[in-house]
């Protein structure tokens, strides 16, 4: 059984047995009985139960190096409760990969009478897992998901967000939570940092059919995570305000033809799907932005001189930048500048002249 | 309106000042659940009560100051208004309310040593005769929609009557007058509507009086002598919005006399971005975020200039043909966006603050006549 002992001193096995395991500081969870027994592998079962926390990974070079060197750690498992066979509690992938390597038996440590509660093997596996690895986010959410039921919500907050490297933040929590529920193919995208947290978060919002659209326009655009971020806030922004899903949105002619239809490269596909989007999310700003870049090009300002308009044209006056090489050039330019009789008609730029 | 207030959270510190007496006797059967220290407090008592909402009604004795000036920003020009914290939150659960941004939590909180703090902020006015306090309570909550429970007009009204140089401003969007009508003075004393179109007041101002029943009220306070103020603010772009502006300026015809209103103040809906997933969250059906937003100068997200100036401009034009004289004014806007929008700028929040003072000197007279 498991015991708790106080102020017990703190072993870890990196690479032997690990009899004892940190659970907090001052506090040892301490395997009393761990049984060592050759186990069929057919009896393991395939997937990851309960207990493991393992997702997105490559098996190949945890397969070759027990084909090298053997299986150094053996599995944890425990017999399961209802039907034959056991469950894994920690080696999941170690599990995985002699099985890929055909061994029909696998040497593993049975603990199905040293613990008593889920709650338990969980933090067995998870602290197994901590020593020697970091979590990628859908299997933190994995993690978490599996706390939720067993843990109250203000020790995940406090206790193992922080030990997971996330932020003991309640809406944070909310989104991981969610993870699991979340497609194979987005899940895969999250594991690999292909998605940020902003867009997973969008994604659990919408339905599934919204949800796997999205998707397929930010992988098929290859969008970084800032068009990311672009991409779903305005899309959200215009759906709602059209009062349909996203999905319906995105099947708009105007919108569709550039995932159908590129006529340019990826990255310009992606940067005109995006102006595509802002010029529908804000016309009027648009609008403004093009009459003032028509009135600029109309001055014919002389050579290096640039005029620009604040930041979304709140800020009140224009700023002209001369570059010049010396002192009689500066002249020159200046003089051009002066002659251009239409400077004295620059006005609001969001104002179109007849 | 029925105020819906299901249980109360008393700090101890705050339960023998005569307010808390007096919220726990008008309140009558709402039960007392918790009592926590001041130190303690929220999670103290959050161990045992995780789920608090609107319904929920604390009582505290405030240690902050309790009168402020609006902090207003150095890009906009500000109404140099004097804020008179009396509580936060209040039981109507408007969509756009930035308070939802502010407060993690969503219940009220009431500062039940206001009356033993009036000394301290009579000395801050009274020492200060030379400038003009405008004072309200509507920024951090509704000035009367707890006023039943509270007395806070009964407080009020008496103190500010007592000062030369103050007006103070009840901001609201209720009915809840009675207690304000059985003051013995007027004298000092605005009380404000906040206004909006009936589309908007019906679908994003949850709990709400309906528009009539408001300007009904306000007929009442000016039939009793109190003069007027109105609000419209947030103003917010929605689909036929110059319709449904007039729809209400028609009623404030059909209601008010316009030469008993102080002020009439225009603003745009602004927000801080971090209101948005909360807003998205709490009210998912609102209309409020489909217009053109862009960062402003103080980091809140506004309508794209040409849009608040084309609002602007509308509102003032049919403000103007009811009736010239309405004290109009532009909360937090540009010296440009007031040139190009009202057809005049008061160049600095001075300059407004100086525009303002004069509507009260006109209203109430100078000090000591």
């Amino acid at each position: 059984m498991f015991s708790r002992e106080p102020r017990a001193p703190i072993e870890v096995h990196v690479f032997g047995l690990p009899n004892f395991l940190v659970i907090e500081a001052g506090e040892t969870m301490m395997i009393r009985e761990n049984r060592s027994v050759w186990i069929d592998s057919a009896n393991i079962a395939d997937d990851p139960g309960p207990f493991c926390m393992s997702f997105a990974f490559d098996l190949g070079v945890l397969a070759d190096s027990i084909k090298k060197i053997g299986l150094l750690n053996p599995p944890y498992v425990i017999g399961k409760k209802q039907g034959r066979g056991f469950e894994v509690v920690s080696g999941y992938r170690r599990v995985l990969a002699v099985k890929a390597l055909g061994w029909e038996k696998v040497l593993c440590k049975d603990i199905s009478n040293s613990v008593t509660s889920p709650l338990e093997y969980l933090v067995f596996n998870l602290y197994d897992n901590l020593a020697t690895r970091t979590f990628n986010d859908v299997e933190k959410g994995m993690i978490l998901c599996r706390l939720d039921p067993l843990v109250p919500r203000k020790e995940i907050l406090e206790e193992y967000m922080p030990l997971l490297g996330l932020p003991s933040h309640e809406p944070t929590l909310e989104v991981y939570l969610r993870v699991p529920d979340l497609a194979l193919e987005i899940k895969e995208a999250f594991a690999r940092g292909q998605l940020s947290f902003q867009s997973v978060r969008a994604l659990e919002d919408m339905d599934s059919l919204s949800q796997s659209q999205v998707f397929k326009w930010i992988s098929e655009l290859k969008f970084n995570f800032n068009q990311q971020r672009q991409f779903l806030e305005i899309l959200v922004d215009l759906a709602l305000k059209d009062g349909i899903s996203v999905f319906e949105f995105l099947a708009k002619e105007e919108l569709s033809r550039y995932l159908e239809d590129p006529i340019e490269n990826r990255p310009q596909t992606a940067k005109r799907t995006l102006q595509a989007l802002h010029e529908l999310r804000y016309p009027r700003l648009t609008r403004a932005e093009r009459i003032f870049r028509e009135k600029v090009a109309n001055l014919n300002l002389p050579e290096g001189a640039i005029l620009k308009a604040p930041a979304y044209f709140e800020a009140p006056g224009y700023c002209l930048e001369v570059r010049f090489r010396d002192g009689k050039s500066l002249k020159r330019k200046m003089e051009a500048l002066l002659n251009i009789k239409q400077l004295a008609n620059l006005d609001d730029a969001w104002v179109e002249k007849e | 309106m029925d105020i819906k207030i299901e249980r109360m959270l008393v700090q101890k510190e705050a339960k023998d000042y005569p307010m808390a007496s007096r919220i726990r006797e008008r309140g009558g059967g709402i039960p007392v659940v918790f009592e926590h220290s001041e130190m303690g407090s929220e999670r103290e008592w959050k161990e045992t009560l995780p789920e608090v909402g609107k319904q929920t009604l604390e009582l505290i004795s405030f240690k902050g100051e309790f009168l402020k000036p609006c902090p207003g920003t150095k890009e906009y020009i500000c109404c140099g208004y004097q804020i008179l914290n009396i509580g936060t939150n209040c039981p109507l659960d408007c969509s756009y309310c930035i308070l939802q941004a502010y407060f993690i939590e969503n219940y009220m909180r009431i500062f039940v040593n206001l009356e033993a703090k009036l000394n301290v902020i009579a000395h801050i006015i009274d020492t200060q005769e030379e400038n003009i306090f405008r004072i309200g309570t509507g920024e951090f909550t509704d000035s009367l929609a707890l006023d039943p429970l509270t007395g806070w007009s009964e407080v009020l009204v008496s103190f500010i009557s007592k000062r030369k140089n103050a007006v103070l401003e009840f901001k609201t969007k209720t009915d809840q007058i009675r207690g304000l009508l059985n003051t013995p003075t007027r004298e000092g004393i605005i009380i404000s509507w906040s206004l909006n179109s009936p589309s908007i007041a019906a679908r994003e101002e949850r709990g709400a009086p309906s528009l009539r029943k408001r300007l009904e009220a306000a007929r009442q306070c000016q039939q009793e002598g109190f003069v007027v103020g109105l609000h419209f603010d947030p103003l917010i772009e929605h689909p036929s919005w110059r319709k449904e502006y007039v729809k209400t300026l028609e009623l404030l015809d059909k209601y008010l006399d316009p030469r008993r209103i102080i002020w009439v103040s225009l603003g745009s809906f602004r927000f801080m971005p971090s209101l948005k997933p909360i807003v998205r969250k709490r009210h998912p059906r609102t209309c409020i975020f489909d217009g053109e937003f862009v960062i402003g100068l103080d980091g809140k997200m506004r309508y794209f200039k040409p849009i608040r100036m084309e609002m602007y401009g509308f509102m003032r034009e049919k403000l103007e043909q009811w009736y010239k004289d309405l004290g109009l004014y532009l909360c937090m806007e540009s010296d440009e966006v007031w040139k190009k929008s009202m057809g005049w700028s008061p160049g600095t929040s001075k300059g407004l603050s100086e525009y303002l003072d004069k509507r009260v000197l006109q209203f109430f007279g100078a000090p000591g006549d």
